[in-house]
């Protein structure tokens, strides 16, 4: 857990000093605090907790790691990550019925036994379960696409 | 006429045939929407009440009631069987309830859910009946420096259950935080932690943050795995056994006292209480040690608090017109259009509405374990559909729920980033619980801040003149220092709430 804890604790002293500079210079309102005063307080605190993170892992020399996946299966978690990115990419262009009917039906295919067909029909199900509770029965916006009414 | 009669009164009317069955539909409605996450019963209540329009008051005000419910449990049926709280209320929930639904022990925690939910319920609407004109006064107890040592606590707590990790709660704490103060300062309007990115403006909804942090989270990790389901363990039983039930009843009763006393302090929403009760069955536990692991105290203690706060809610929203969080004032709004008029005479000027609206809520947890306990076998058997059709399904509706709060679809990016946030956290043995409390409350916990210091001109002194405000803080310090105590001396025992972080 060593290195991976000082890792986590350098990224999250970058990530205090960044949310120190992203914080608003206003000064105080009114006698109290400004708008940027608490983000550049919990800034400093997270850069402060890092370091403290990074001392104590220095200290500590526990060689016990996370348990890191393998080639395969940071393979498949690379592929689950692009087909969700790309299902929220598709969402407003496709849709949300139609979107979800391509990401399903990939999913289902890349996950189980790669038969296209049967990946299709869960695409399909989840689609019309989606249209049918979330656009007809609850009314939700969601983006339609191409396809009116499925919106 | 007393109150008591008043009640009966109420139940003669509420538990006509007719009555009956609008309550049984709203209850239903409301778990299916409680079921989805994201939708949840702000929103769910808010798609529902139109249905309620067409009816005649009184079966508006029964379903209405039956709705809310419904949909405050449904929440915790996709925390147990997939690790999905829809709400955070339901976080504590997942826990326990995932770890024990990974043990083939997914009926038995549903169970316990709805029982304690049930118990919960009508010991606090009991307390309801005969206390609420009482007890209105205490919301007024609470001003700023009190919400916000409040808060401070409850922050605290969750961060010291995170046992030898302590840092590693607190980090996590600060990351919710910081996430919540993404976007436009609620005072002056001014960008913060935006870096000029224009979306971002609009902030991060916590509902992102948890649906990312667990469900996506919960989703990749399966992937690395190469997980055939969501889990493998063998189903043992439908319903919780005597020794569950036995194990439980002090839980049930504890997290209904908790829940129901701060569900009087209006803000106070089962986000807050439920992992206060949490943390105080923990504490109170021979085994504390199980707590994370699949202790179905754990589920009896979130459930009972749940729905106890969401009943004590009403008090401050019958006698003061104050909602104790958005899903009471979305119903508070469906009952002003029958006619309630909340104010502290509400209880004598309009008897027969108040606990007409009383009865049918009582009425609203029955049915929901009536209708719930034969669908235990059922939300249990989700286990039983393989990962390649769940996962997909998970994601599908982490993305309806992320993006039906705000009809954003940045929100289901986010989600999506939070997941993979989560799936480092997971496997770096940061626990998540208090990243999701301190976005909760963040936005309180500043608001509850500037307002103290502006009553003191400044003086963070006010924070310790204030004799509640003071004890809460001086139990916050406690809480840290305690769980810095605990974290020593159990070095080497894995974390809460993270049992399958490293799975």
């Amino acid at each position: 857990m060593r290195t991976a804890d000082l890792a986590s604790a350098f990224v999250l002293i970058g990530l205090g000093l960044a949310a120190v500079l992203g914080s608003p210079r206003t000064g105080p309102l009114a006698g109290v605090l400004g708008p940027g005063a608490l983000p550049a307080w919990t800034g400093w605190a997270l850069a402060c907790a890092g370091a403290a993170l990074a001392v104590a892992a220095w200290r500590r020399g526990d060689s016990r790691g996370p348990q890191w996946p393998g080639r395969a299966g940071v393979r498949r978690v690379l592929v689950v990550l692009v087909a969700t990115a790309a299902y929220c990419g598709s969402l407003e262009p496709l849709g949300f019925p139609v979107a979800s009917l391509g990401y399903v039906a990939f999913m289902v295919w890349y996950l189980g036994e790669r038969r296209a067909l049967p990946a299709l029909g869960w695409g399909v199900v989840a689609a019309a379960g989606l249209w049918l509770f979330g656009v007809r029965l609850l009314g939700l916006p969601f983006p339609h696409g191409p396809l009116p009414g499925t919106g | 006429m007393p109150a008591l009669d008043w009640l009966l009164h109420g139940f003669a009317l509420a538990l006509q045939p007719e009555t009956l069955l609008y309550a049984l539909a709203g209850c239903v409605l409301g778990t299916l929407v409680g079921v989805l996450p994201g939708i949840g019963p702000t929103s769910g209540i808010a798609m529902l009440l139109p249905l309620t329009a067409i009816l005649p008051p009184l079966p508006a005000i029964v379903m209405m009631a039956a709705i809310y419910y419904g949909a405050m449990y449904g929440g915790s049926t996709t925390a147990i069987v997939v690790n999905i709280p829809g709400e955070v209320s339901s976080v504590p929930t997942a826990l326990d309830g995932y770890q024990l639904a990974q043990q083939g022990r997914a009926g038995p925690a549903l169970g316990i859910a709805a029982i304690s939910s049930f118990v919960a319920g009508t010991l606090a609407v009991v307390a309801l009946t005969f206390f609420a004109p009482a007890l209105a006064g205490v919301a007024l107890a609470f001003g700023p420096p009190e919400y916000f040592a409040l808060e401070l606590l409850a922050l605290s707590l969750v961060a010291s259950l995170s046992g030898r990790a302590l840092l590693k709660g607190l980090v996590s704490a600060l990351l919710g935080l910081l996430a919540a103060m993404v976007g436009l300062d609620p005072v002056t309007g001014t960008a913060r932690l935006t870096f000029g990115a224009v979306p971002l403006m609009a902030g991060i909804h916590f509902i992102s943050v948890i649906i990312g942090l667990f469900a996506v989270s919960e989703v990749l990790l399966h992937a690395e795995r190469g997980s055939t389901h969501l889990y493998q363990a063998e189903v043992r039983g439908w319903l919780p056994t005597r020794a569950d039930l036995r194990a439980c009843w002090g839980a049930m009763l504890r997290s209904s006292g908790i829940g129901f006393l701060l569900g009087l302090l209006p803000g106070c929403s089962p986000a807050v209480t439920t992992f206060i009760a949490y943390d105080a069955e923990r504490r109170v536990s021979r085994h504390p040690e199980r707590f994370g692991r699949g202790a179905i105290e754990g589920v009896a203690a979130a459930e009972g608090a749940n729905n106890a706060t969401s009943t004590g809610g009403f008090v401050p929203l019958f006698a003061l017109g104050l909602p104790s969080g958005p899903a009471p004032a979305v119903l508070l709004g469906g009952l002003m259009m029958y006619g309630l008029d909340p104010g502290p005479e509400l209880f004598k000027t309009n008897p027969e509405f108040v606990w007409t609206v009383i009865a049918s809520m009582y009425v609203g947890n029955a049915i929901l374990l009536v209708l719930n306990l034969p669908l235990v076998g059922l939300w249990a058997r989700v286990a039983r559909i393989p990962f390649a059709i769940l996962g997909p399904a998970i994601v599908v509706l982490a993305a309806v729920g992320a993006y039906s709060v705000r009809y954003l679809v940045q929100d289901v990016w986010m989600a999506l980033a939070f997941g993979v946030l989560g799936y480092f956290m997971r496997k770096l043995g940061y626990p998540l619980a208090p990243l999701v409390l301190a976005n909760v409350l963040a936005p309180m916990l500043e608001e509850s801040l500037r307002q103290s210091l502006v009553l003191s001109r400044g003086s963070p002194a006010i924070f310790f003149t204030h004799p509640l405000a003071a004890v809460f803080m001086v139990l916050a310090a406690i809480a840290l220092a305690g769980g810095l105590w605990a974290g020593r001396r159990a070095a080497g025992e894995p974390l809460v709430g993270d049992a399958d972080a490293d799975a």
